[in-house]
Formats: structure tokens, sequence, C-alpha cells
């Protein structure tokens, strides 16, 4: 007891800022400590990953409420599941596959519920109104507007090539890490993220034509 | 008609090594201005998304999933270390409980044997072996009114004793005296007697 006091201590005291990392054996201690019941331990975890879930989550749904609700969920099911986590792969691949897994669930439950007349007009309504394309833009706007479209297009993309392409092309793992998080083979995950960037790259066709006419 | 060569290898091969045929399709890329362009637009749409912006992070987030997280039901806690109270509750119960899950499983299996004992005698086999069992003759007890072994020896005395007793049986009750009531000829063919 004493000693796990010590090591909380520790951490407290350390309190390092959020990019910086912390070493693999501290993260494991911590894993171990929030596994016996340590809550403190599990909140550090969450003050750690939690920028993180919820950049993958907002990535996948380009809605903060959505984000939101699936990072809780993530935790949620963390701190359930804690006990049966065996380490074979790290913690961050761990949480980030239930990120990928949860963000999946809600996805498919979403497109389940049809919406309703009234939900309907209220997103025709809150839509951006459309650029007219004559309108002369900076370089610096149009690659603002070009990354607006990227992220609503890349969540409008069919949730198999979603993930793969935003683990890729945004957040840069390799194809392992990849394969480890998603649980899929190899091959699978490249022909989903080619596959993915045909569809984005075709479906942004009109702002490259604006690009043209600079 | 659009010319797809460079679009259609890179959904194919986009994520492989360069090779030779990539080279290939550098050089007609020069000359052909569909797939040119494509690979200008891929260019840029990387270049776009390597410099996505990240989200804001609500501020609110870490409370929100701590909260969640105080409402899980403490049965859910599966984690938490139990107590020394639980410990010691355990250490007292686990022997009752395996006392009694005995004393269950031998009331089934007893149950059990009952319940399948019928229809074991019933089975020809063993109706078989019941009527070819000799019946067992158990010695009677002797009554202690039963006349021994021996011979008891009457005197002369004890048969004009027993005589005068029954003749004065006989006057007490005259209705007993069978010898002097009239016998009809077919009461005494029941006794295999004939007049």
């Amino acid at each position: 007891m004493v000693e796990k006091e010590n090591i909380l201590g520790t951490f407290t005291a350390q309190r390092m800022s959020e990019d910086m990392r912390t070493p693999e054996s501290e993260e494991i201690e911590l894993v171990r400590l929030a596994r016996s019941g340590n809550r403190k331990a599990f909140d550090r975890l969450v003050e750690k990953y939690h920028g993180q879930v919820y950049q993958l989550a907002f990535r996948f749904f380009n809605n903060k409420e959505d984000a939101q609700d699936a990072t809780q969920e993530v935790f949620l099911k963390v701190y359930r599941a804690l006990g049966n986590f065996e380490g074979r792969s790290s913690f961050k691949t761990w949480i980030f596959r239930i990120t990928s897994n949860t963000c999946s669930t809600i996805c498919q439950e979403k497109t389940k519920n049809k919406k309703t007349l009234l939900q309907a007009l209220i997103d025709w309504f809150s839509k951006p109104p459309v650029q007219d394309p004559s309108r002369v833009v900076t370089e610096k706007e149009y690659q603002m507007e070009l990354q607006s479209a990227i992220t609503e297009k890349i969540s409008k993309l069919p949730e198999a090539y979603r993930m793969p392409l935003i683990l890729r092309d945004i957040e840069g793992y390799s194809h392992e890490r990849i394969c480890e998080i998603l649980d899929l083979k190899e091959g699978t995950v490249k022909s989903r993220i080619n596959r993915g960037r045909r569809i984005l790259q075709e479906s942004l066709e009109s702002f490259f034509q604006r690009k043209e006419s600079l | 008609m659009k010319c797809e060569r460079v679009q259609n290898w890179l959904e194919n091969h986009g994520e492989e090594p360069l090779s030779q045929e990539w080279q290939e399709l550098l050089i007609h890329s020069k000359g052909c201005f569909d797939c040119s362009l494509i690979l200008k637009n891929r260019a840029g749409m990387f270049e776009a998304m390597k410099n996505l912006p990240p989200p804001e992070i609500p501020a609110d987030l870490r409370q929100k999933i701590s909260i969640s997280i105080d409402l899980v039901k403490p049965e859910e806690d599966v984690d938490v270390k139990p107590s020394f109270v639980d410990n010691m509750v355990d250490f007292i119960i686990k022997p009752v409980q395996i006392a009694l899950s005995i004393a269950c499983l031998m009331m089934i299996v007893s149950i059990v044997n009952l319940r399948e004992s019928p229809t074991k005698v019933g089975s020809p086999a063993n109706i078989a072996r019941i009527a070819l069992k000799k019946p067992q003759t158990k010695p009677f007890k002797k009554s202690r009114f039963e006349p021994e072994d021996q011979l008891v020896k009457v005197t002369r005395e004890d048969i004009s004793d027993f005589m005068k007793k029954l003749q004065e049986y006989q006057r007490m009750h005259p209705e007993m005296n069978v010898s002097a009531q009239p016998v009809m000829p077919g009461e005494l063919a029941v006794f295999g007697q004939t007049p």
C-alpha cells in the first residue's frame, strides 16, 4: 500500500505535459496499478490518452458530440476490460483498437436509425453554403477550404475505408501498426487505404478544378 | 475518354514499394494530361491531410469521462480488491458452501438411484434371476405354548381329572355337545364321512 502511494506520489509530483512521452516502463506500472483498482493511476492514463482518442473519433465522425460520446464510451470500456488486458500489444494499440471498434459500432447504430423529417430539414439548413467557383480566393484560403472539405469527405467515406485512411494518412502509422490496431491482414489494410484514397480524391474533384482556375 | 492508368495503378499498388512499372507510369504521365493531373491532385491531397489542424479538445471532456466511470455500478467494478472483512466472510463461508455442495450432490445421486431401481427390477434379466432364486425359509421360533420334544407323562389321575372337567363343561354348555345333535347326511359328506 505504501509502495503504491509512493509511486503515485512520484507521478503526481512530475505531472508531465500532454505531449511529453511517459517511458514505457512507467506506463506498464500505471496499467498494473489501474488493473489492481487504483483510480488515480487510471486517471493518469485518461489524462495521457483522452486527447488522442478524441482526435481519432473526431476525424471519424467530423462531429464534436459524437466524438465526445465515443471517447467517453472508449474509456468506460477500457475501465471495465482493464482486467482482460494481457499486454500482448502496447496499451496505446489496445486503446486505439477499442476506439476503432467503438466508432464503427456508433456509426452502424446511427445508420440504422433513419433520420426523421425534422432532423433532415435541420441538417439541410445547417449545411455550409456552397462556394461560388468564380469567387477569387487566395492560396491560404484555398488550403483551408480544402482541409475543411477533406475532413468532411473523410467522415462521409464508407466505414470500412475510413479508419485505415485516417490512421495511415493523417496519423501516419505504419502498416504493421494499423494491422495490429484494426486486427486485419496487411493486404486488406493496403487495399482499403488505396480504395479510400481514390474515393476521397474523386470526391474532391471540384476543389482541384478551382485550384486550376486560380 | 479519360486516361486512368495512374489512378488504377495507385488503387492496386499504391502502398507497395516503387517498382519499374511505376517509373514507366511516371514517364507516361509526363505526356498524359489526365494522369499528370491525378498525380498532382493526389500530392495536394496528401499535403492537406498531413497538415490538418488537430481538433480542439473540449475542456470538460476529462471531467465527463470521470463522471461516466463514477457511475459504473459497484458490482461491475470487478478489479477492486476485496477488503479484509470480505476475505474473512469468504474464509468462513467457503467450507459451508463446499459441505452444502457435497450434500446436494449426494442427495441427487440417491434420488437418481431410487428412481432407477424399479426399472432395474423390471428388466428381463432381473425377472429371470428373481424367478430362479430359491425361496429362503427362515427357521421359526418355537412358541412358548408349543409342546416340548419330550413326551409328558400323564397319570390316571390327570385323565380322570380332565374327564371330570370335560363333563362339567358339557353340562354347563349343552349347545357345544356335537354328538347329541342330529346330523344330516349332507353335512357329514362335507367332512368326508358317510352315515
